[in-house]
């Protein structure tokens, strides 16, 4: 076998450019391992959610017995399933850390309003995304879970019917439900997400890198070390995803049956604390019914949130303190009864 | 004087006026509530002239029929309720009064003119008659255990006739009262299914079976065909083992007890080591072992559920076992051993296939196992291995 110069020089070239490009210093702290651990949970969702979308049907009649096909019969269809929403979980809960650790360090100034702002949209968008997947599974749970939501929309004025009708894609739960869900779950939050996932991770590096950082916080490694790191993570989460799919697989559930109202219906863990605060709302407060009062409490913390880097950089140090106040109290308020509901 | 005030009433009173309704205002508050109020008014009942504004209108030469004792309230009532002609628009039966003076308590009324005995207006309301399918009303399916409860439960008032008043509060507690009135399951009996409507009475020991017969239709027939019914009119029937208001759900250890509930277990009459005791004892052994091994078939069920498998297969056996048991549960009323062993048994069969079908699939999760072990230690050595090329790394950095 002859070498070839050129082709030699291209190798060395390459050789170079690699070796040049593992050898940059970055500057790391546990928000990128927590990022890097989102976006191999991402990866492991695509991939699985694209296996399970070549045999599920979306159809009321078709869903139930496609779940069991995925699950008893064809290779290895229960892990994948079972991975697919256990990592759901554990990218919930890790939005969920993150939202909180970056509250409680303060990062939420205007230098980092953007990743704040764009992380409290996609941290709701993954929520969204997670109950869209769930109604596909198309378990009696879920469905009445879905239709007791979606049915107090109704009392919002004027507009509560139109988004009921949204949602439900027409008066009842049923079958148009179920496929404007899918197409919601496996298009349309991953068009929106993908690129405000991105410019959240430029906005968020854009202030952790070496060359353009002003912070002296977290530790200096080379890209290689940082590789080698991200593989560990990806290991360690396999293993996680794998013990839990194996010791505690996602069952069959009971196929929904429009006639059939739960004994209690099973609020999901991360809407649980909303509707909480809803059912202690009075029905009617003056001329304001409930859901009313609901939407209005909603609207105002979540533009306490949002608001919050703002809040922060021009206002008095009192003001600062009582939004700060709130919204660790919020979010505490949050964290508390979710743990109160799953270890109920 | 009076008439004179009661005249000026009338004339300053809006026109057409009813008399009645001027002295006797809280009756007409309550007949205004009455499936009566929208067919006719006062007098159609009690007679008179309603247009009078004197006691005049209340004279026997305008009609007025004066209410002196209850058999004068079921003979009113019977006037309308006995007329074909009358109740024909709505669809009413005619026979109730025929069927009441044949009841426990017309014959009290009409033959020992007993007037604490219950009479139309006892259990119907004076004026405010309701519908059977109004819920607010005393004989609405619902309401109609505590509507008897109201005289039966009174020790006071039921005194001289030497009957028990416990009944109420034994029904409530059984199985049919908890069915009816706190489930709302209109399937379990209330009082009159048991011993009529209008013809109420309490039926004969040689009648209890085929009282209980129009619902538990196979436990009669199997019941027929045990030894118990040659003897059923000095055992009571089905009282005799199940009792009669309080029938609570019998558990399998009536086969080998004194007392079960309000009835007696096998023991009450037989004697220990005799024949029948030893057969009771082998009746509970069969159902017992059938509920054990079906019980344990649904718990290998759910078992395998929460690993992910699907037991559609598995839950239709389930419900051919669970069918067995029930059958043998009324087949044990015939008390023939060959006859619940062949159910039992068949439940046993059929829970023994559904231990060997989840069986496969529990092998396969333990597999999963296995390769759950495997792919952990892969990752585990992957892991190592890059720890340690990371810390050579750093130091080499360094």
């Amino acid at each position: 076998m002859t070498m070839i110069p050129g082709n030699s020089l291209l190798n060395n070239n390459i050789r170079k450019r690699v070796k040049s490009f593992f050898s940059q210093r970055v500057r790391v702290d546990l928000d990128n391992y927590v990022g890097i651990s989102l976006i191999i949970l991402f990866i492991v969702q695509l991939l699985t959610g694209l296996g399970l979308s070549l045999y599920y049907q979306p159809s009321p009649t078709e869903a139930h017995e496609s779940l069991k096909f995925i699950m008893n019969e064809l290779p290895f269809g229960w892990l994948i399933r079972s991975i697919h929403y256990w990592a759901a979980h554990m990218f919930l809960f890790i939005v969920l850390a993150q939202l909180i650790a970056k509250m409680l360090r303060r990062k939420f100034s205007m230098t980092y309003s953007n990743p704040w702002i764009v992380g409290l949209i996609l941290s709701i968008f993954a929520a969204a995304w997670f109950i869209t997947g769930e109604l596909l599974s198309w378990s009696n749970n879920i469905f009445w879970e879905v239709d007791l939501l979606t049915g107090e929309l109704n009392g919002i004025p004027f507009i509560g019917k139109y988004i009921r009708l949204f949602i439900r894609g027409g008066e009842a739960v049923g079958y148009s439900t179920l496929t404007r869900f899918y197409v919601f779950h496996i298009l349309f939050f991953l068009l929106i997400c993908v690129p405000l996932g991105i410019y959240h991770v430029y906005s968020a590096l854009k202030h952790r890198l070496v060359t353009f950082s002003e912070t002296r916080e977290g530790r200096v490694l080379s890209a290689y070390v940082l590789s080698i790191d991200t593989l560990i993570i990806m290991f360690l989460i396999f293993s996680v995803l794998m013990g839990v799919s194996v010791f505690l697989p996602r069952e069959i559930p009971e196929l929904a049956d429009p006639a059939k109202v739960p004994d209690v219906i099973s609020i999901s863990w991360y809407i649980y604390p909303f509707y909480k605060f809803y059912t202690l709302i009075p029905a009617k407060i003056l001329f304001l019914n409930r859901v009313t009062v609901f939407s209005i409490c909603i609207l105002v913390v979540a533009g306490l949130y949002f608001s919050l880097p703002y809040i922060y950089s021009s206002t008095r140090n009192a003001w600062k303190k009582v939004a700060y106040a709130c919204v660790v109290g919020f979010t505490g308020l949050y964290v508390i009864t979710v743990i109160w509901r799953l270890l109920r | 004087m009076i008439e004179w005030m009661m005249a000026l009433v009338l004339i300053a009173s809006p026109s057409p006026v009813n008399s009645c309704r001027t002295c006797h205002g809280g009756e007409s508050y309550l007949d205004a509530k009455s499936v009566h109020a929208k067919l006719f008014g006062c007098t159609e009942c009690h007679g008179g002239d309603s247009s009078i504004l004197t006691r005049k209108a209340m004279s026997p030469a305008k009609g007025f029929k004066k209410i002196r004792n209850k058999k004068d309230i079921a003979y009113l009532c019977a006037r309308c309720h006995s007329d074909v002609e009358k109740m024909l628009p709505y669809g009413e039966f005619i026979d109730e009064f025929r069927i009441y003076k044949t009841s426990k308590h017309g014959v009290l009324l009409f033959r020992k003119n007993d007037q604490k005995v219950a009479v139309c207006t006892d259990c119907h309301n004076v004026h405010d008659i309701k519908g059977a399918d109004d819920p607010s009303s005393s004989v609405y399916p619902f309401n109609v255990p505590n509507t008897c409860g109201k005289c039966h439960s009174d020790a006071e008032y039921m005194k001289e006739y030497k009957i028990p008043t416990d009944q109420f509060e034994g029904y409530i507690q059984s199985e049919h009262g908890i069915l009816r009135m706190q489930k709302k399951d209109l399937r379990a009996p209330g009082c009159p299914e048991c011993h009529g409507v209008h013809g109420a009475r309490p039926p004969a020991v040689k009648e209890i079976h085929e009282v209980c017969g129009r619902c538990h239709k196979a436990q009669d027939e199997y019941f027929k065909q045990s030894p118990h019914a040659n003897f059923s009119e000095a055992l009571k029937g089905c009282e005799g083992c199940h009792g009669n208001h309080k029938i609570v759900k019998p558990d399998h250890n009536i086969l080998v007890s004194e007392v079960a509930g309000e009835g007696k277990g096998c023991l009450g009459c037989h004697s220990p080591e005799s024949k029948e005791e030893k057969l009771g004892k082998e009746l509970r052994d069969m159902l017992v072992k059938a509920e054990q091994v079906v019980g344990l078939a649904l718990n290998n069920i759910e078992r395998a559920r929460s690993k992910g498998f699907e037991v559609d297969e598995e839950m239709v056996k389930l419900k051919e076992a669970r069918g067995f048991v029930v059958e043998a549960l009324t087949v044990i009323h015939s008390l023939n051993r060959e006859l619940v062993w062949e159910y039992t048994q068949d439940a046993v069969v059929a829970a023994e296939d559904i231990n060997d079908l989840v069986k496969a699939k529990l092998i396969e999760w333990r597999d999963r196992r296995v390769m759950f072990v495997f792919n952990i230690f892969v990752f585990a050595v992957s892991a190592v291995l890059l720890f340690i090329r990371r810390r050579r790394r750093i130091r080499e950095e360094v």
